[in-house]
Order: C-alpha cells, then sequence, then structure tokens
C-alpha cells in the first residue's frame, strides 16, 4: 500500500464523453452502485458492455494507493469506465493474494446478503465462499473458445480451474481467491469473446459432482485444520504473556461503562492484555484508562443520535 | 416486531471496534433489517479510527447471540474465526451437539428461529465458544486432533469407477495423439516450446502448475484441463522450455519425467498442444485412461527399483557414487512419494 511504484492508472473514459450508462429500464428505481433497476418486476436485461477493462494498459496507482484509503477496488475500473484515473479514491488494480476483505463486504465495499440472488447474480452471500463463475453465453462450438475463455479470464486472478462445457454453452472459471472472483465477476458480465455474443457471469451454485464434494470437503478439512494451528499458537503465545499476574484491586469505575463492557466480556472467555490476540478479551487496563464521569445512563457513553421517531424515556 | 429491547448492548468484537478506548457510538433503534433474520434491529455505528470509515453492526443481537458471533463482522466472538469455520473445526474435534444443529435454511424458519430465542439459544458451535472454559478445553481437544489425520484417505476413494455411458466412450483417437510415451530430451524441432504434464489431481489448482513452471521464463499458455488430468505448458522462448524440461529428473532416460507440485505426483515430456476431448465425457473418459496409464508407469519403475537395488548390493562402485549424490534423503522422500500415491 505504502509503496507506490509503476504508471498513475489511465484515465478509461474521457468525462466529457462519458454518458451515464444505464440498463434498459426494467424497474422504477436505478441503482447506479449495483448497476440496476428495483421495483417493478426483477427482469434483468443483459446488455453488452460498451467497454472493457485492459488490465495491463490501464492498472496504475491511484489516491486508494497513497492516502489510507478504504482500500477497495473500483467498480468502474472492473467495468472499463473509470473516468478518474490517478485521481479515483478506489484500486485501479486486480486484487493480489494479500488484499483481504471482511466477510461481510465484497473487493469493492458493497455488502453481501445472507442468501445468494434467485439468479444468482448479484453481490452475493456471506454464509457461502464462491469462488467459482458461472459463464453463460458462451459460443462452446467455436474451436478457439477455450483459448478466449483462458485469454479472457486468466489476466484478472490466479486460475485454480477453468472447465468448458461444451453443449451447454457455458464455462466455469474457479479462482484462488474470492476477490478475484467478486473483481472478474463485473469485469466479465456483459463481454463479448467474438462480438456477436454476450457473456452473462453469475455466481456458480455448488458442484453436485461426488468427486467435486469430496475434493470440497477436503479443502475445507485442510483450511479448518490451519486455523485451529493458528488458534492454537495464538492462545500459547498468549498464555506465555500473561505470565504471573496479580489483579491490582479496582478503583471504584464508571458503573454503566463498567457493566457495557462486562457484557461485552462476558461473551468472550480469556481476560488479557493482549488485545491483538484473536483470543483476547475486553482489556482491563483499557478499562482503567477510561475518564471517569458520573454517568446517570449509557448515554453517556453511547452518545444518541437517536432516530427522531424514537421515544425518550 | 422489534428484535431486540432496548437495554441490551451491541455484541461487537474487539477488532470491530478498534484501539480507540474513547469509543462513541451512534445508535439508531429500528434503523435497519437484521441481515440474517429480516427483523428491525437497533443499529450501532462507530468509526474504529478517529475520522476513519465508520463500522456498523449488520445482524440483531438474539442472532448474533444465538451464533455467538460479532454484530458487524459475524466472526465468532471467542476464536475470531467465521463460524462455518468454527463450526467444521469443532465437528473435527468430535464435539457433541455440532453435528445436529446447523443454520436455518430459509427466511421463514430464520425468522422463526430467531423469534424463538429461549428454545433456540445457539446454533451451530456457540454453545462451546460462548463458553469460557469449553473454549479453551476445545482447544486442547483439537490440538490432539491434528497430527493424526488420514491424508490418503481421499486420494485412495477417488476416480475408480466412470458411469457406464462415459466408460463407453471411444477416445482412441484423442489419446493416441497424446504424447505419453514422449521424453524430456530436447526435440529436434526448434519450434516447439510445448511441454505436456499429465497426471494433474483434481485438488492441483492451476496457478501452482503456472507458478512452477513461471520460473524459468514467461509462459505463453498454459492449457489445463482437470477432467482429463493433463495440461500443456507452453513458454515463449524455447531455452526457457529446455531449461524447465532439463530441472526435471528423468530416472528411465528416453521416458516421462518426474517432479513434486504439492506433493503430487506428475509427468512431463516435450509434446505438441492436442485435444484433451472436447465434451466433458470425453475429458473424463481421457483422464481415466490417463489414471490406468499412470498405475502401470508406477509398477513398472518400481520394478525398475528394485532391480537396481539388487545391482547396488552386487556393485560397491555404483553403492558409492549413489551415496555421494547430493540430496539422498530428498531423493528417497521423492521415491516414496511416487511409489506410495494411489492414482
Ligand atoms: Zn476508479
Ligand atoms: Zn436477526
Ligand atoms: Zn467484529
Amino acid at each position: 500500500m505504502s509503496q507506490i511504484k509503476g504508471k498513475p492508472a489511465r484515465v478509461q473514459v474521457d468525462p466529457n464523453e462519458f454518458e451515464e450508462e444505464q440498463p434498459p429500464q426494467t424497474g422504477t428505481v436505478y441503482n447506479i452502485w449495483y448497476n440496476k433497476w428495483s421495483g417493478g418486476g426483477n427482469n434483468h436485461v443483459l446488455v453488452k458492455s460498451k467497454y472493457k477493462l485492459d488490465v495491463e494498459r490501464d492498472s496504475g496507482y491511484t489516491r486508494a494507493d497513497k492516502t489510507q484509503g478504504t482500500g477497495y477496488f473500483c467498480l468502474f475500473f472492473a467495468k472499463g469506465m473509470c473516468s478518474k484515473g490517478k485521481k479515483c479514491e478506489y484500486l485501479h488494480r486486480i486484487p493480489r493474494d494479500d488484499d483481504v476483505f471482511p466477510l461481510t463486504v465484497d473487493c469493492f465495499g458493497r455488502e453481501k446478503f445472507s442468501e445468494n440472488r434467485d439468479d444468482m447474480g448479484g453481490i452475493g452471500s456471506f454464509n457461502t465462499v464462491n469462488k467459482t463463475l458461472y459463464i453463460g453465453g458462451v459460443l462452446t462450438d467455436r474451436k478457439d473458445v477455450q483459448d478466449r475463455i483462458n485469454g479472457e479470464f486468466k489476466p484478472l486472478g490466479k486460475i485454480s480451474k477453468i472447465n468448458v462445457i461444451s453443449g451447454k454453452n457455458c464455462a466455469f472459471v474457479t479462482f484462488k481467491s474470492e476477490s478475484n472472483a467478486q473483481f472478474a465477476k463485473e469485469a466479465m458480465n456483459g463481454q463479448s469473446l467474438y462480438g456477436t455474443d454476450i457473456l452473462s457471469v453469475k455466481w456458480a451454485h455448488e458442484d453436485p459432482n461426488p468427486e467435486a464434494i469430496r475434493q470440497k470437503k477436503r479443502t475445507i478439512e485442510q483450511e479448518t485444520q490451519q486455523v485451529v494451528l493458528q488458534l492454537l499458537d495464538k492462545y500459547k503465545r498468549q498464555r506465555q504473556d500473561d505470565g504471573p499476574h496479580v489483579e491490582e484491586p479496582e478503583e471504584p469505575e464508571p458503573v454503566q461503562v463498567v457493566q457495557q463492557l462486562k457484557q461485552i466480556e462476558d461473551t468472550k472467555p480469556t481476560t488479557t492484555s493482549n488485545t491483538n490476540g484473536i483470543l483476547s478479551g475486553v482489556s482491563l487496563e483499557l478499562l482503567k484508562r477510561l475518564p471517569q464521569p458520573k454517568p446517570t445512563d449509557r448515554k453517556s457513553l453511547v452518545n444518541a443520535y437517536e432516530s427522531s421517531d424514537d421515544d425518550d424515556d | 416486531m422489534s428484535a431486540d429491547n432496548k437495554d441490551d448492548v451491541p455484541a461487537v468484537c474487539e477488532t470491530c471496534l478498534g484501539p480507540n478506548p474513547y469509543l462513541q457510538m451512534i445508535r439508531e433503534r429500528g434503523g435497519l433489517e437484521c441481515k440474517l433474520c429480516t427483523r428491525p434491529f437497533t443499529v450501532y455505528k462507530w468509526a474504529p479510527v478517529k475520522n476513519g470509515p465508520f463500522k456498523h453492526t449488520i445482524i440483531c443481537l438474539t442472532c448474533a447471540k444465538q451464533r455467538n458471533c460479532c454484530q458487524s463482522c459475524l466472526l465468532d466472538l471467542t476464536y475470531g474465526i467465521p463460524i462455518q469455520l468454527r463450526d467444521a473445526a469443532l465437528k473435527m474435534a468430535g464435539v457433541d451437539g455440532v453435528q445436529g444443529a446447523s443454520e436455518p435454511k430459509n427466511e421463514v424458519s430464520k425468522l422463526y428461529v430467531a423469534n424463538n430465542s429461549e428454545r433456540f439459544k445457539s446454533i451451530g458451535g456457540a454453545a462451546v465458544t460462548s463458553n469460557r472454559d469449553k473454549a479453551k478445553e476445545i482447544l486442547e481437544k483439537l490440538a490432539a486432533v491434528k497430527g493424526n489425520r488420514p491424508s490418503k484417505s481421499a486420494n485412495a476413494q477417488k476416480r475408480d469407477t466412470l458411469p457406464q455411458h462415459i466408460e463407453n466412450i471411444d477416445v482412441s483417437k484423442i489419446v493416441s495423439k497424446l504424447p505419453f510415451n514422449g521424453s524430456l530430451e530436447p526435440p529436434s524441432n526448434p519450434e516447439l516450446k510445448t511441454l505436456f504434464i499429465f497426471g494433474v489431481d483434481d485438488s492441483l489448482p492451476e496457478y501452482k502448475i503456472t507458478e512452477f513452471f513461471e520460473q524459468f521464463g514467461k509462459l505463453k499458455s498454459v492449457n489445463c484441463q482437470h477432467g482429463a488430468r493433463c495440461a500443456f505448458v507452453t513458454f515463449t522462448r524455447r531455452v526457457d522450455a529446455e531449461a524447465a524440461a532439463k530441472s526435471i529428473s528423468c530416472p528411465i532416460s528416453g521416458q516421462s519425467g518426474l517432479f513434486l507440485i504439492e506433493n503430487i505426483p506428475l509427468r512431463v515430456t516435450w509434446g505438441k498442444e492436442r485435444s484433451l476431448g472436447t465434451t466433458n465425457r470425453e475429458k473424463l473418459k481421457v483422464g481415466s485412461i490417463v489414471t490406468k496409464f499412470l498405475k502401470k508407469l508406477s509398477k513398472n519403475s518400481m520394478n525398475t527399483t528394485k532391480r537396481t537395488n539388487e545391482e547396488q548390493t552386487n556393485n560397491n562402485e555404483v553403492k558409492r557414487v549413489k551415496s555421494d549424490t547430493r540430496k539422498p534423503a530428498k531423493e528417497a522422500d521423492f521415491e516414496k512419494t511416487f511409489k506410495n500415491y494411489e492414482y
């Protein structure tokens, strides 16, 4: 993040020529962020994209690389239509292995949902890790279709597996990381391999093939084992850090604050001063440093900018 | 019906709260719909870093308590890991009760479970990690579990039989053109810059193959077909392809070379890129033939090794040369992996 190398991000679209591109109106409200109409039915009409990302040519540093930005990727860059170039607040490159995002948002910073959309489009679910894209509208009877699919998807991230299903006009592309799958989904939806076709890129349903299920089980086992090892490691280090710990007699503390922290505390197993550890509880040191107002209710801590319709008691 | 009552404080993890001890939170009652049960709930917003971006709670307190997860990041409050992973880990440790209890599947049952929080106190492994002592105990239990994982059971049971309709497909034309019997000797055609790899396992991601060969130079293309268990790797420059081929050991000269990626034994020869089948079925059938061929090769090489061992015992000279090789331990490991691998 701090090291800025290479060229500035290219302006993909001239802001003067750029017309707000909206899909044909299929609803009553247009949502720029999700690029779709909502209300009045849910017909997604696939439109061929006017723009296309060229990773080599377009990538470069933006403001997001210089400041402590949000660290999210530019959705418009992915679609090949960001008019801001190096002035953009979002990242203009493809996600790397070290770009990790919270479970609850995608690499563009959009909030995920509890379930996938029925048509498997959209942002996706926070309950499943999905690294596989379903590519519809692939002209699988063309001779070089495999090469074209490879050529389009490989620049967008590390690939685990590509499978073109001839006869079904579709392909499955599995990325190493979920972020790259999210990025590629936005970058390739509405693109074309031969000029006449339009690709429709969605999340893949779980592969029902028994071999794939076994494969997934193995991956989960491996991941779980890794996590357990990490947890144990942290747990051990934490115990060492603790050492002989003498609890000092506590000063009278703001009652409400203690109460609040206690409640958070109750859901945690350990109380140590190591706040970075995964197993850390609420730090008692931290608690002692708190100011000593005489709060009469929790509002002193939880600053309440209540919604107006709320009755105050 | 609101999802929480007024006196509750949010369940948010330390990481989400941030380092600031003087944290201020904004509370909005009924501000959002819970992302799990869809009931409106009291939303808290705060900036973990001063003047930084805001975080907020996205699920209601009831749902969070049932899962023992953070209302903002949804990670387990005790272990700081995704709750699905937590439940998988606890299952591995053989913790009672985790197996049966699972996430409610649809909106209606989620709502039902959330509304009856008295009955559904905990979902998945929440009961374990919300208990301080139990959480510690389980970690120790898990420590005992690791290490005795059967690593090969997964390999042993796969790809045994193909369904009849795939078994019946004739792929002899495709297979006859593939250079299974090729070698690692540099071919006379200077334009040939492609290596043929077979034995690719479903668990071996393509980028691992790419990364391995990229060490030697820029790649023009990688065509990896997991179904057919084969891949073609084409270099931009011939010299790089030769360097890659040279780095791979070739136990029987004139035959395919052997190497390992992620402990998966692969065979490699020079060879022009050919079709590996167009339909999925064709690819699978090619894959099954590759498997049979690999079994045969590994049996042959075992016999060869046996013979060489006998020769060695009769010949001290050879024995000394053998012990002089730079990495005998590694080589032995290598051979072992090949011999013990069940295709
Ligand atoms: Zn941008
Ligand atoms: Zn809820
Ligand atoms: Zn959290």
